[in-house]
Formats: structure tokens, sequence, C-alpha cells
């Protein structure tokens, strides 16, 4: 009976610590990770779109996801930046599209973290620049095409074809995504200042 | 089990004699899976030492008042909440570490050499020479860890620690970075280490 006792003790009063100590940690944790993904999200936005400053920031919502348009300190539209996910070779992908203000045109992608397409293959999407670099100013209003289709709008990379491909697959798929939440959603939402 | 000799055995048996990589063969897992890049298999070993010198702590503290038949329990949520705290502190303060090591942090819960030391020792030990063998036994995991990586590192990517060392002429091998590169490299470093701990023996016996 006293051992019972002391197992339900020691247990408990373990248990107790144990919580108290990862409640402090998530207090402190949490808001620093938070403000991480926010971090790495505008700095994929600022990679897409090409301008020295981009002083406002228009949040657009649809289907619970965010359309980020961008303007300049002048008030021009830049362009629009959309975080998308696909299937890749070994994990999702997530990729920052970067869209041109007429919605034709690529502005530019950037693959983010975290990718865990194979190490020395398909990683090189990202580690190669060049392959990013390709889709600056792509004609959007259609699908993109990429090697060994024909004719090619971007060229895959040796070795990490699949993964060249989802990038490109997730691309098409979400453009119109794009198009329709910014059609819809225009001047729906006050501005809001960024940082 | 041994009795202990010596708090300076607690430590150093770790290091060469009783290496939970090399030696014991424990922790495989983070092993073969996180020294793909030689800062990875740092990190992971830092974890480690954090975890198991934090436990080690609280269970050679505890020891005296920890029923016999809760004694797998105690331990299992010491390890579980330090292991969260170091996964959420990489999280917060190194993301793209974070994000490298994926679920190999949070997994470290069930990494064997954590739970085999407070069985085999902390849990009857005292504090002193429990610190003493949960940091030799860190040392020799993170040692083994940063050795792996260094290995793979320089020859799948021609670099240590991020470092270029082998310039851009260099081909780098691709297999080192995949899981065949863990297992070829930990078999010829636990090939090595046999041969020189049978050389050792030989003239131990002279």
């Amino acid at each position: 009976m006293k051992n019972n006792l002391q197992m339900i003790a020691v247990l408990t009063l373990l248990g107790v610590a144990s919580g108290g100590g990862l409640v402090f940690m998530a207090r402190y944790a949490e808001p620093l990770i938070a403000q991480h993904q926010e971090e790495s999200i505008k700095e994929a936005v600022r990679q897409v779109l090409p301008a020295f400053d981009l002083a406002r920031e228009k949040i657009i919502k649809a289907d619970g996801q965010k359309v980020y348009a961008e303007y300049d300190d002048q008030g021009n539209l830049v362009g629009y930046a959309f975080k998308a996910e696909g299937p890749g070779f070994q994990d999702k992908i997530f990729i920052m599209i970067g869209l041109a203000p007429d919605l034709e045109h690529l502005a530019g992608i950037k693959i983010m973290d975290p990718l865990k397409e194979t190490p020395g293959l398909g990683e090189k999407i990202k580690s190669e620049a060049w392959f990013q670099e390709q889709f600056r100013g792509k004609d959007v209003s259609r699908p993109l095409k990429i090697k060994p289709e024909r004719p090619a709008d971007v060229d895959a990379i040796t070795g990490a074809t699949i993964s060249s491909q989802a990038v490109t697959r997730i691309i098409n798929g979400n453009i119109p995504f794009i198009k329709e939440a910014v059609k819809r959603g225009s001047g729906s939402e006050a501005p809001e200042q960024s940082p | 089990m041994k009795r202990n000799p010596g708090i300076i055995v607690d430590f150093t048996k770790g290091l060469w004699q009783d290496n939970p990589v090399f030696r014991q063969l424990l922790g495989m897992c983070p092993t073969l899976a996180v020294t793909g890049k030689a800062l990875q298999g740092l990190t992971m070993g830092l974890a480690v030492t954090f975890v198991l010198v934090s436990t080690g702590i609280v269970i050679s503290l505890i020891r005296k008042i920890v029923p016999r038949q809760v004694r797998i329990a105690t331990f299992t949520v010491t390890i579980a909440t330090f292991v969260t705290l170091a996964d959420r502190f990489l999280a917060a303060r190194f993301p793209a570490m974070s994000a490298a090591l994926g679920p190999y942090v949070p997994l470290i819960v069930v990494n064997c050499i954590i739970l085999g030391r407070q069985e085999a020792f902390t849990s009857k030990n005292p504090l002193l020479p429990s610190l003493f063998d949960a940091f030799g036994m860190s040392v020799g995991f993170t040692w083994a860890l940063v050795v792996l990586g260094c290995i793979r590192e320089l020859l799948a990517y021609g670099s240590i620690f991020g470092q270029s060392v082998l310039g851009t002429s260099f081909e780098p091998w691709v297999v080192m970075a995949l899981p065949p590169g863990a297992f070829i490299t930990l078999g010829l470093l636990i090939g090595l280490m046999n041969v020189i701990q049978k050389k050792k023996e030989a003239r131990g016996k002279e």
C-alpha cells in the first residue's frame, strides 16, 4: 500500500514538473517560431518580386490561404506572391510563386525550406541557382512545359528530373488559383502596412 | 557491469572503450540519418548531450525515492521532457538547422543510449559519477557523429563544416550523401576501431 502511494506520488510530481517545464519553454519558443515563419515568407516574397523596396502589402484571403499583393513606395503594384505546396519526389515541396501585375508572367520563384528532396540529386532544384532563375519572366497564360516535353519553356536538372517536373507542376497547378483569388479579392480588404 | 574503479574512468570509458556508437552500436538511427553533413552531426551530438546530461542529473537525484516498478516510466517521462525542450529550443533559435534535422531531434526520445545509461548507471549511482558517465557517453557519441559527418561531407560535397576543401574540380560522390554512404562509412570505421582495439589488447598481454 505504501509502495502504491509512493508510485503515484513520484509519477504525479514528475508529471507536474515536466508539464511546468514544457509550458515555460512553449511560452518562450512559440512566438519565436511564428516569427521565423513570418520572416521566411517575407524574405521569399522579397526575392520573387523584383523591387528594391516593397513598401506596402495587401493580403488577399481565398479559401483560407493568403495571396500577398505588394506595392512600392509610390503605390504602384509590383506583383503578387503566393506560397504554394505540392508533392515532390520524397516529400512536399514549398514554392513561393511571384506573379507580375498582369497575372500572365512569372516574376520569379523561390523554393523554400524545408526541402526534403534527395541530397545530391533532387536537392539540386534549390542548390543550383540557375534552375529557379530560369522561371523569371516566363509566360504562364498557358501551362509551362519542362524538358523532355517539346517545345520546352524550362530545363530540368540531370539527376533531379522528378523534382524539376514537380516544381513545374506545382506552379502550373497554382497559377489559376492565384488569378482567381486576385480577381475575386481585389480591393475587398483595406491595405495593411508592412512593418 | 564492472564496479566503477573511479570517476575518471566513468568519463573516459564512453570516449573509446565503451563508445556508444563504435563499441556498443547504440543510437544507430541518428548516427546513420543525420551525418550527411558535419554540422548536422555536431548539432545532433550536442542535443543528445543536453538530454543525456540533464536526464542523468534528474534520475540520479531521485533514484532513491523512485519505486522499482515505475522506474522505466520515470526515465521515459524525464527523457521526453528534455527532448521536447531541446527540440523547441532548436526550432526557436536555429530554424534552419531544426528543419534540416527534421524528425530526428524528437526521435532522441527513443535513442537507446539515453534509456540504457539510466538503467545501467545513473539510477544506481550518486550524482557526481552519473554526471561524468553522462558527459563521457555524450562526448563519445558526439565525436563519432562529427567524424562520420566530416568524412561523408568531404566525399559527398567536397567540404567540411560547409567550408569548401577539395575545390570545384572535385566530382562529388553522391552515394556518400545517401543512406548507403552512411552504412559504408560506419562499417569501415567500426572495422578500423576493432583493429586498433585488437592491437591494443595484444600489446597489453605481452
